[in-house]
C-alpha cells in the first residue's frame, strides 16, 4: 500500500514509538523489526531500511536499546536489539502523551472545537 | 555457483565497498555494522524469493531497498555522532577549563596544573573506552597537548640540573631522555591524528584546533622566561581557548557537514582576530594571511583524507 504523505509524516515522527513498542514484545534483529512492524498494522505502515538502521543507531546511542549477537535455532547469527529500561519509561511517557494528545486531536479534527 | 549468484555478489560487494567509504566510524563499530546490513539484505532476499521473486531480482530489491550507500552512511552517522546540548556543553568544558585556569594565573600552582592535566587525560581515556562519543575529540585536542607542555617542563628541569651539576651521567642522561621522549612524542601524535583522520578528517581538525595557540603561548613563556599571570600574551591565549570552547559547541551542534565546515573557517577567522588585538597595528594584510594559514592547516586533514582515497581507489 502506498502511504500518503500525510500518513508518511506522521510516521517519521513515531519510528522510535514503533521500534521500542516491537522490542518490548521480545529482543529482535533489524528484518524481524521490519516485519513485525508491517505484520502489526496490517501493512500500513512500512519503515524503509534507511530510517530503520539510523533510528536504531540513535536508540542504542540513547541507551534506550542495546544490541546484542544472539545465535538463532537455526543457527544464523543476527544483531538483537533489547528494550533497557529506560527505554520502557521513555515508552511509557510517550504513550501517555500519544493517548492525550491524539483524544485532543481528535475532538478538533472532527469538528469539536467549532462547537 | 551460477551466474546469477555472482552477479548478486559483485552487486552487494560493490554497494558494501561505497558504503564502507562513507561510514568513517571506528573499525570495529563499522565491521560490526557492516555484517549486520549484510546479515539484513540475505534474510530480506530470502523473504522476497520464499514470496516467489527470482533470485537475482531478489538481492537486487534487498540491496535497492537500504537506499543509496551515501545516503544511508550520511544518516547513521548522524544518528551516532549528532551531539546533544548537553554533551556539546561537556566538550567546551574542556577549553572552557583551560581558559579560566590561564586567566587566572591558577596554571602556576602545581597541584591545581597537575590535576587539571590528571582531569583531561582521566575524560579523554573515558571517552575512548565509551567509544569516541561527540565530545571526545574536544578533550583529546586539549589531553594531546600534555605531551609538548610536559616535555617543555621536563627539559627546562632538566637543563637546570644540568646547569647545576657538573655531573656528566646527569648531562648524558639528560639528551638520552630528550632523544627518547620526542620522537616517541612525536609517534603518539601521529599516531592519535591518523586515527582520527581514519574516522573523519573534521575529528582530525579539532584535535589540531588548540594547537597553535598552545605552541605560540609555549614559545611566548620560553621567550620572557615566565608568564606572569595576567599579562597580555596570557590573557589573549586564555580568550582564544575560550573562543575554541564557544566554537566546539557550534560545530558540534551543526547538522550538516557543510555547516560543520563553515564553523571552522568561521571560528578561524574570527580568532585570529581576536588573538590580533594583543599584536597592537597589525595591518589587515596580515591579518588576512594569519586568517588563511589558519584555515589551511585546520582544513589540511581533508587533503590527506582525499589522498588516501584516491590512494586507496588506484588500489586493484
Amino acid at each position: 500500500m502506498k502511504l500518503s504523505r500525510y500518513v508518511t509524516q506522521l510516521l517519521k515522527g513515531n519510528t522510535d514509538v514503533l521500534i521500542l513498542s516491537t522490542l518490548e514484545r521480545e529482543p529482535m534483529y533489524g528484518h524481524q523489526i521490519l516485519e513485525a512492524i508491517e505484520q502489526a498494522s496490517g501493512g500500513t505502515l512500512a519503515i524503509s531500511e534507511g530510517t530503520l538502521y539510523p533510528a536504531l543507531q540513535r536508540l542504542t546511542r540513547e541507551g534506550r536499546i542495546r544490541p546484542r549477537w544472539t545465535t538463532l535455532p537455526s543457527g544464523k547469527e543476527r544483531k538483537c536489539y533489547i528494550i533497557t529500561p529506560k527505554g520502557e519509561r521513555w515508552l511509557a511517557e510517550c504513550r501517555s502523551q500519544w493517548g492525550e494528545f491524539s483524544a485532543a486531536f481528535g475532538r478538533v479534527a472532527r469538528g469539536g472545537a467549532s462547537g | 555457483m551460477n551466474a546469477v549468484d555472482t552477479g548478486a555478489r559483485a552487486c552487494a560487494r560493490r554497494y558494501f565497498a561505497a558504503l564502507e567509504r562513507h561510514l568513517h566510524l571506528d573499525d570495529a563499530d563499522e565491521r560490526d555494522l557492516l555484517r549486520e546490513l549484510q546479515d539484513h539484505v540475505s534474510d530480506r532476499a530470502d523473504a522476497l524469493v520464499r514470496a516467489g521473486v527470482a533470485p537475482e531480482a531478489a538481492h537486487a530489491r534487498a540491496i535497492a531497498a537500504l537506499g543509496r550507500p551515501e545516503a544511508l552512511a550520511h544518516s547513521i552517522r548522524q544518528a551516532r555522532y549528532a551531539a546533544t546540548w548537553r554533551e556539546a556543553l561537556f566538550a567546551a568544558l574542556s577549553s572552557a577549563l583551560t581558559a579560566l585556569l590561564l586567566a587566572t594565573g591558577l596554571w602556576r600552582a602545581a597541584p591545581l596544573a597537575i590535576g587539571w592535566a590528571a582531569a583531561v587525560a582521566a575524560v579523554t581515556l573515558w571517552g575512548l573506552w565509551r567509544g569516541r562519543p561527540a565530545w571526545f575529540y574536544a578533550w583529546a585536542s586539549i589531553a594531546w597537548m600534555l605531551p609538548f607542555v610536559a616535555g617543555y617542563v621536563a627539559f627546562l628541569v632538566l637543563a637546570a640540573n644540568v646547569a647545576h651539576a657538573s655531573a656528566s651521567v646527569l648531562a648524558l642522561g639528560a639528551v638520552v631522555a630528550a632523544c627518547a621522549y620526542f620522537p616517541l612524542g612525536l609517534v603518539v601524535v601521529a599516531w592519535a591524528l591518523l586515527a582520527a583522520l581514519r574516522r573523519d578528517w573534521l575529528d582530525a581538525t579539532v584535535l589540531l584546533t588548540p594547537l597553535v595557540p598552545a605552541l605560540a603561548w609555549l614559545l611566548h613563556v620560553h621567550d620572557a622566561g615566565s608568564a606572569a599571570s595576567g599579562d597580555r600574551m596570557t590573557m589573549t591565549t586564555a580568550f582564544v581557548f575560550a573562543g575554541i570552547g564557544a566554537c566546539t559547541v557550534g560545530f558540534l551542534r551543526a547538522d550538516t557537514r557543510a555547516a560543520r565546515v563553515s564553523t571552522i573557517v568561521a571560528s578561524a577567522v574570527a580568532l585570529v582576530a581576536a588573538a590580533s588585538m594583543a599584536d597592537a597595528g597589525v595591518a589587515a594584510a596580515a591579518l588576512i594571511a594569519r586568517s588563511a594559514l589558519l584555515i589551511a592547516f585546520l582544513l589540511s586533514p581533508a587533503l590527506v583524507a582525499l589522498a588516501a582515497r584516491k590512494a586507496a581507489s588506484v588500489r586493484p
